[in-house]
């Protein structure tokens, strides 16, 4: 798990005409430690109206290490940091040559090559920078919560697909005394396993979309006769949590059960290949709302499942993407935390199959959700409405629409509808933070 | 599984890039470095450095004092190689002691070239390639006031660089009409030659010497255009070339250095040669072809550490590339230096600031660059270059800003690599 480390995260071309604060802040802080030149550096195509700045990556296997003359450059196995020892620096220009990502650059004062060391794991650019774009990832602080993975390799999952590494993390962070429950669906190869093995290492158990919650009612409180305390988890599509096996996890969150109960929402059938749900979004491409002639999708806008569960006033209720992990972990922590009731979480899971898009890029396709507000990052505490990623400044939901191929066909016209069900879906939320505030 | 046994002969940029990686994909097998030098593993490349005084002798080692131990490697120093039995798959060791091995690198990067010229068997020429001849060289260079040095390459433009620096008069002596043929181009290399000019270097290009004669007081350099230079210090930087010697009769195939396949691998199947002893495959032009600088030593040192641990790695091709820093200047140069037919050239130059920058476009995409005072990140260039991203309408703006474009094609071409849409 060593190879797990903070990144930090630079927001594509959302710095400010002609700033330079980072740069500024970075020089202010090598200069206080006795040392010169910036780790980070801004650029500026005016005309083609393009901000953005620049770091070192900190590399898992860095170029520029390779190359030092003098194995002046070492990566930190502790933290990943790659740093220059200075005095032994020649300034020859190795690193800079061998870097592609311009991560290194030369002091013209001093001749010697600088570079970003995440001012040790608290990068003091971050709070310099006025339109927030700049962001420590602490992949440390997730990995530190981390568990043995409870999934072996090689699922009959999809190549990228998300609901796999949705699932991995969940287990991760959970760890043992885990109990999994799952419905037909994509995940099913995984909690059946395929021939004669299996690949999950902790007990678990497959039902009929209809029977989730009740099994899981009837384990948790077998065990609890027993007098184990065991964490009873359900991962199942959207199929069964908004549609098929919609009465019974109602009826478990009435009851309020201590179960965790998490959908991965691929927003359809997928593995049967790819029919609507009640979560397919207005506009998106099914095999059963397809998008020949007159018929653009599905023309009804989707079941907020998760704001139905917070109707149920259960202790907590959330939604996650994988791609902010920070995120995902707390509310998963917060989850487990709950022991006088039941717990909901919602991912949203890209398909690749049935959304149609590249196997590498599902990470950016739940980002550009997050970032469009088609996903707004939310959650629901004994009583209290808080969205937990608040986005500032929204891209139209073109910038998500364009990545997948399921909305390929919708015109502006129906862009603007669909821009206005997201907004209105968000307002909502909103107002729901809000009236929370006044309680 | 039984313990391979891997013997890397030489502890440069490629013996230890080779060790890292056996180890990074491989940890039982037993390895074994040898070098011919008794001190800890240095480059060749810190040298120019020592002598400037910009770095101590403490500093150079490549690697930590508990390297070897950490990598559980032997290390046998003071080892030279005299000759290797690819049959019987045996090295022999001071021409007394030997040793078997499962596969072989031979990463025994390169030696100066000594010119057959009358005068130059003397015991007072200089060369730069060992720490010794580092510390040769200051020690004579302490009691010189002028020095002449043989070949305007990057080796003898550095150390003229050094040397002025330290009030010395400094001839230069080149066959070719120009400096630093390799990496730059007539315009560039007159500029870089201009700013040495300024600081008391003197430049006799074109020139040949025909003689080195000896005196007391020095040493008398005649040049075949009847000029004679007379000077304290003699340096010879003609340039390196592998370093094979011991290799002959052995059956490994060397042309100009040990030609080897895109797996490093000699004629020898389980004979590797990485770094600049070896004879690989240019980027550029497909052929193969030597290439003795650092990055790529790195790299190929990589991708045979990995091919002798069974892990199959490929060598794309070493590309020239080089950086210059002379006096308050900087020069860089990336894949070719001149074009070649059917290329675009386009160069941008201010004699006021001095800078210039060139770039060669063969169709869409970009094969060479050069920057002479400009704050450009080298290594974007090479990322374009190697990943033959097109630049398309951007070859003017690459000129005009080229920082802030290469980092912004660079960016894109990232992008595109991880959101490979499906059309």
């Amino acid at each position: 798990m060593k190879t797990f480390y903070d990144t930090l995260r630079i927001e594509e071309n959302s710095c400010p005409p002609g700033c330079a604060a980072c740069r500024k802040r970075c020089v202010e802080v090598k200069r206080e430690k006795g040392s010169y030149g910036t780790g980070i550096q801004d650029y500026h195509i005016p005309d083609m109206n393009i901000h953005m700045a620049n770091t070192c990556n900190q590399c898992s296997e860095p170029a520029c290490a390779d190359v030092c003359p003098t194995g002046a450059i070492e990566k930190d196995v502790h933290n990943g940091i790659v740093r220059i020892r200075e005095p032994k620096c020649l300034g020859c220009g190795m690193c800079d040559l061998a870097c592609p990502y311009g991560g290194i650059d030369f002091h013209p004062g001093s001749r010697k090559a600088v570079k970003c060391d995440l001012c040790d794991g608290d990068p003091r650019c971050t709070d310099a920078c006025p339109a927030h774009a700049l962001l420590l990832l602490n992949a440390r602080s997730i990995v530190q919560h981390f568990h043995e993975d409870a999934l072996l390799s090689g699922s009959s999952l999809c190549i990228g697909c998300a609901a796999e590494i949705i699932l991995r993390f969940v287990l991760r962070v959970m760890g043992k005394d885990t109990f999994l429950f799952g419905a037909p669906g994509c995940a099913t190869n995984v909690l059946n396993g395929q021939g004669i093995r299996s690949m999950i290492r902790i007990p678990s158990h497959m039902s009929n979309m209809t029977s989730v919650p009740s099994t899981m009612t009837g384990v948790k409180r077998y065990y609890r006769k027993m007098g184990q305390d065991v964490r009873c988890v359900a991962f199942v599509g959207d199929g069964c949590a908004a549609d098929v096996g919609f009465q019974p996890l109602s009826g478990a969150a009435e009851r309020n059960e201590n179960i965790i109960f998490i959908c991965y929402d691929n927003e359809g059938y997928m593995n049967t290949g790819v029919q609507r749900s009640s979560t397919t979004p207005f506009g998106g491409w099914t095999t059963t709302t397809p998008a020949v002639g007159k018929r653009k999708g599905k023309r009804m806008s989707a079941k907020n499942v998760p704001l139905i569960m917070a109707a149920h006033d259960i202790p907590y209720v959330a939604t996650a993407v994988i791609a902010y992990p920070e995120d995902f972990l707390m509310k998963l922590l917060k989850a487990m935390a709950v022991k006088d009731g039941m717990s909901y979480i919602h991912v949203l899971s890209p398909c690749i199959l049935g959304w149609g898009f590249g196997a590498s890029a599902s990470l950016d396709v739940s980002h550009a959700a997050v970032e469009t507000n088609y996903y707004p990052l939310w959650e629901y505490e004994r009583g209290e409405y808080r969205l937990t990623h608040k986005v500032d400044n929204p891209k139209p939901i073109s910038e998500y629409t364009r990545l997948l191929d399921k909305f390929a066909h919708l015109d502006n016209e129906g862009l603007e509808e669909l821009q206005g069900i997201v907004d209105k879906c968000f307002q909502r939320i909103k107002a729901l933070t809000g009236l929370s505030l006044t309680l | 599984m039984e313990r391979k046994k891997h013997i890397i002969i030489g502890c440069g940029t490629a013996g230890l890039s080779a060790l890292k990686q056996l180890r990074k994909v491989n940890t039982e097998d037993h390895v074994t470095l040898v070098t011919m030098e008794s001190h800890r593993p240095y480059s060749p490349t810190s040298l120019p450095y020592i002598i400037s005084g910009k770095i101590s002798k403490p500093d150079i080692p490549m690697v930590m004092d508990d390297f070897f131990e950490q990598m559980n490697a032997e290390w046998g120093r003071g080892k030279r190689v005299t000759s290797i039995d690819p049959k019987k798959c045996e090295v022999v060791y001071n021409s007394h002691s030997s040793d078997s091995y499962d596969s072989l690198l031979i990463a025994t990067g390169s030696e100066p070239i000594r010119p057959s010229l009358p005068g130059l068997d003397h015991k007072q020429v200089f060369y730069l390639r060992t720490l010794d001849d580092a510390a040769a060289l200051m020690n004579q260079m302490d009691c010189s006031r002028t020095a002449v040095i043989l070949g305007a390459g990057l080796i003898g433009m550095h150390v003229a660089q050094c040397l002025a620096a330290k009030g010395i008069q400094v001839m230069v002596v080149e066959m070719l009409p120009r400096i630093v043929p390799a990496y730059f181009d007539p315009d560039a290399s007159l500029m870089i030659q201009r700013v040495l000019e300024k600081h008391g270097v003197r430049f006799f290009t074109d020139s040949r010497a025909t003689g080195v004669a000896w005196a007391h007081t020095g040493v008398e350099v005649s040049l075949d255009g009847g000029d004679v230079v007379q000077a304290d210090l003699l340096l010879v930087a003609a340039g390196v070339r592998p370093r094979t010697g011991f290799l002959k009769g052995s059956g490994i195939e060397i042309r100009d250095g040990i030609t080897v396949n895109s797996e490093m691998r000699t004629n020898v199947s389980n004979i590797f040669a990485a770094g600049d002893v070896a004879e690989a495959r240019s980027f550029l032009t497909g052929k193969k072809g030597l290439n003795p600088i650092l990055p790529n030593a790195a790299w190929q040192g990589k991708v045979a550490g990995s091919n002798m641990a069974g892990q199959k790695m490929e060598y794309d091709g070493w590309l020239p590339m080089n950086t210059f820093n002379y006096f308050d200047h900087l020069a860089v140069s990336i894949g070719k230096a001149v074009p070649s037919e059917g290329d675009e050239a386009l160069v941008e130059t201010d004699a006021d600031d001095g800078y210039y920058r060139k770039i060669i476009c063969t169709e869409d995409r970009m094969t060479g660059a050069a920057f002479l005072d400009t704050h450009v990140n080298a290594g974007v260039f090479q990322y374009l270059i190697r990943q033959k991203v097109p630049i398309g309408k951007h070859r003017k703006r690459l000129l005009a800003a080229p920082r802030e474009t290469g980092l912004w094609l660079m960016h894109q071409a990232e992008k595109k690599a991880t959101i490979s849409r499906e059309e």
